[in-house]
């Protein structure tokens, strides 16, 4: 069964087509991954998922209910999470917070009950924090909860964003090149802590990435993209030996 | 009520202290409450006792003082939900200070006597603070009914265009009003009867910096917060970003006229000169001064930007040197503001990243 599912979408900006005739689909807990040269259009695929841009035409399911032209915000209560290649995190806040903000939008107490602090409050907010903790102390960010998020090394502030988009207790994970800037035993450990999160959470993951060994290692399936338009898909096997996949990174004879 | 947190997530051994916070003083928050009404109460007699009925000649300038600065950190405090807390630059506060100014004025002049007839079995203090608490709400919900039909429009635009739109608005409040006769118009507003006393201030500070500094550690602060950081980060985490920008530019609005209401009934007239944007930047220096985003430093900003037009008003033409130079000079050894970046964190962070 899809979990995510992409029907002839197409983005246009201006004359510029972004995105053409693009049909993806995602299985129940796979691990997928999307990959292209530079400029093929993955991070606006992102954006079209997550609500950034509505498709120009085309539509998005997301366990079979359409999501297209929805606000970001509603997307995100629907299951769907990201991350993003230029780390966004709320800087001056602290990990803790950073991680406690996605709790947010299934909060049950209303404004009056958070300014007069009634018992239930200080309940969900207990609740809330243990819940942030136990997600920082899985990525091993526990012993700094108290430093602000913009203090961290920058393994650490990856990890943090993917803590942050966990808390918003997703369906499907969209990790936007989780492994930029990382060194090979930090990609390793990536590849490994991708695999856990999918078992642990019964998460399907959407990963776009350009370290060629993280994406054959981890993704069970592959599609390649170049210029908005699909290669082809397929296990990383099939993947690696497509003649068109190989023109489009290495160029024809 | 069960919930499902603990059911998505795995049971992950955890090496994080979790303790229950123990609250001994929830219980008796009643008692406490009480309490401290009774403490201000007896606070207003010394402060009468001191300043008005005391043989000190200067009492009542001082009293003047005192209020007018409690006006000020209410405003200070509310304005900075907006501006520090939320970032949405707004310049358009003094607007929501005149509505709020104006409309319970409005109905304490036209209907006071009306409105005192009702309550002619109580005696004439606790009748003021019965007329005073039903202009301080229709003040605010003037108040915030402006800020709700300023903010729905204004509040998509972001920066500079922001400012503008609030600047505008603000403006346009202010002239509306100069041309409705009902409240006088051009010839500004008199025969406000005075019913806000220290202890009506007091309370009211009192109770918008509890507001706000409960909001800012609540989930609906940090979502404001997470605003300022990060909008587009917000909103994949799920947060109605203009809900939220909206929400906070209400609350901020109506604790505006709550202040606009105080202030009325101190100095028993209006004029639309006390609404013009400089009272807007006035406020927005208090909470910049004080540092942006914190409410102690908001608090700060306001009692220092009341009291230091003051003390240099000896020296006449050079006051307003003078008072620009010291901004500079903050501006310049502490952009932060006196007390920025201490609000929001319960522990002092940890400057270095933790290996």
């Amino acid at each position: 069964m899809a979990v995510l599912e992409l029907n002839d979408c197409v983005i246009r900006f201006g004359g510029l087509v972004a995105v053409k005739d693009l049909n993806l689909f995602v299985k129940k807990s796979e691990l997928f991954g999307l990959i292209g040269p530079n400029g093929a259009g993955k991070t606006t695929i992102f954006n079209l998922i997550t609500g950034v841009y509505p498709p120009t035409s085309g539509a998005i399911l997301l366990e079979g209910n359409r999501i297209d032209g929805k606000a970001p915000h509603v997307i995100a209560s629907r299951g769907i999470a990201r991350t993003f290649q230029n780390i966004r995190l709320f800087d001056t806040m602290t990990v803790l917070e950073n991680v406690k903000v996605s709790s947010h939008m299934s909060k049950r107490q209303n404004i009056w009950s958070a300014v007069v602090r009634s018992p239930a409050f200080h309940e969900e907010e207990e609740e809330i924090e243990a819940f942030a903790y136990r997600l920082l102390s899985l990525f091993q960010l526990e012993g700094c909860a108290h430093d602000l998020s913009m203090n961290l090394p920058y393994g650490h502030q990856r990890r943090l964003e993917i803590a942050r988009a966990l808390a918003t207790r997703p369906k499907l994970l969209l990790l936007d090149e989780p492994a930029a800037g990382m060194n090979p035993q930090e990609a390793v450990a990536l590849m490994a802590l991708i695999r856990r999160l999918r078992d642990e959470f019964d998460l399907s993951i959407l990963l776009v990435e350009h370290n060629m060994k993280v994406v054959m290692g981890v993704c069970e399936r592959i599609q390649v993209i170049e210029y908005g338009q699909t290669i082809t898909v397929g296990t990383p096997e099939e993947v690696r030996t497509h003649p068109g996949v190989i023109e489009a990174y290495l160029g024809k004879e | 009520m069960e919930t499902e947190l603990s059911n998505t997530l795995p049971q992950v051994p955890s090496s994080a202290p979790i303790r229950k916070r123990r609250r001994p003083w929830a219980s008796q928050r009643w008692l406490w409450i009480m309490g401290a009404l009774g403490g201000l109460l007896l606070l207003q007699e010394a402060v009468h006792w001191v300043f008005l009925d005391g043989p000190f000649l200067q009492g009542p300038y001082y009293y003047q003082i005192l209020i007018l600065a409690g006006i000020n950190i209410i405003l200070a405090v509310s304005l900075n939900l907006i501006n520090g807390i939320t970032g949405q630059f707004s310049i358009g506060h003094a607007g929501f200070f005149a509505v709020g100014a104006y409309t319970s004025a409005y109905v304490t002049y036209y209907f006071g006597a009306t409105l005192r007839g009702l309550f002619g079995f109580l005696p004439a203090v606790v009748q003021d603070s019965a007329l005073l608490i039903i202009a301080l709400t229709v003040a605010a919900a003037a108040s915030a009914v402006a800020g709700l039909l300023v903010g729905i429009p204004t509040l998509r635009l972001r920066g500079d265009y922001l400012a503008i739109a609030t600047l505008g608005f603000g403006e346009i409040i202010r002239v509306l009003i100069l041309n409705i006769d009902a409240v006088g118009g051009a010839r500004g507003f008199s025969g406000i009867t005075r019913l806000s006393t220290f202890f009506w201030v007091a309370l009211m500070v009192v109770v918008s910096i509890t507001t706000v500094r409960h909001l800012v550690s609540s989930s609906y602060g940090r979502a404001f917060a997470a605003i300022r950081e990060n909008e587009i980060a917000a909103q994949a985490m799920g947060i109605n970003v203009t809900r939220s920008k909206v929400l906070a530019f209400v609350i901020s609005s109506a604790f505006a006229g709550m202040a606009g209401c105080l202030f009325a009934h101190f100095t028993m007239y209006l004029h639309t000169n006390s609404f013009t944007f400089l009272r807007s930047f006035e406020i927005i220096i208090m909470i910049s001064l004080g540092g942006l985003g914190s409410t102690a430093g908001a608090v700060l900003g306001a009692v220092i930007l009341t009291i230091l037009p003051e003390v240099f008003r000896g020296f006449a033409e050079y006051r307003m040197v003078i008072y620009s130079l010291a901004l500079i000079l903050i501006m310049i050894y502490r952009p932060q503001g006196l007390l920025g970046g201490t609000t929001l964190k319960k522990k002092k962070p940890v400057v270095t990243g933790t290996k």
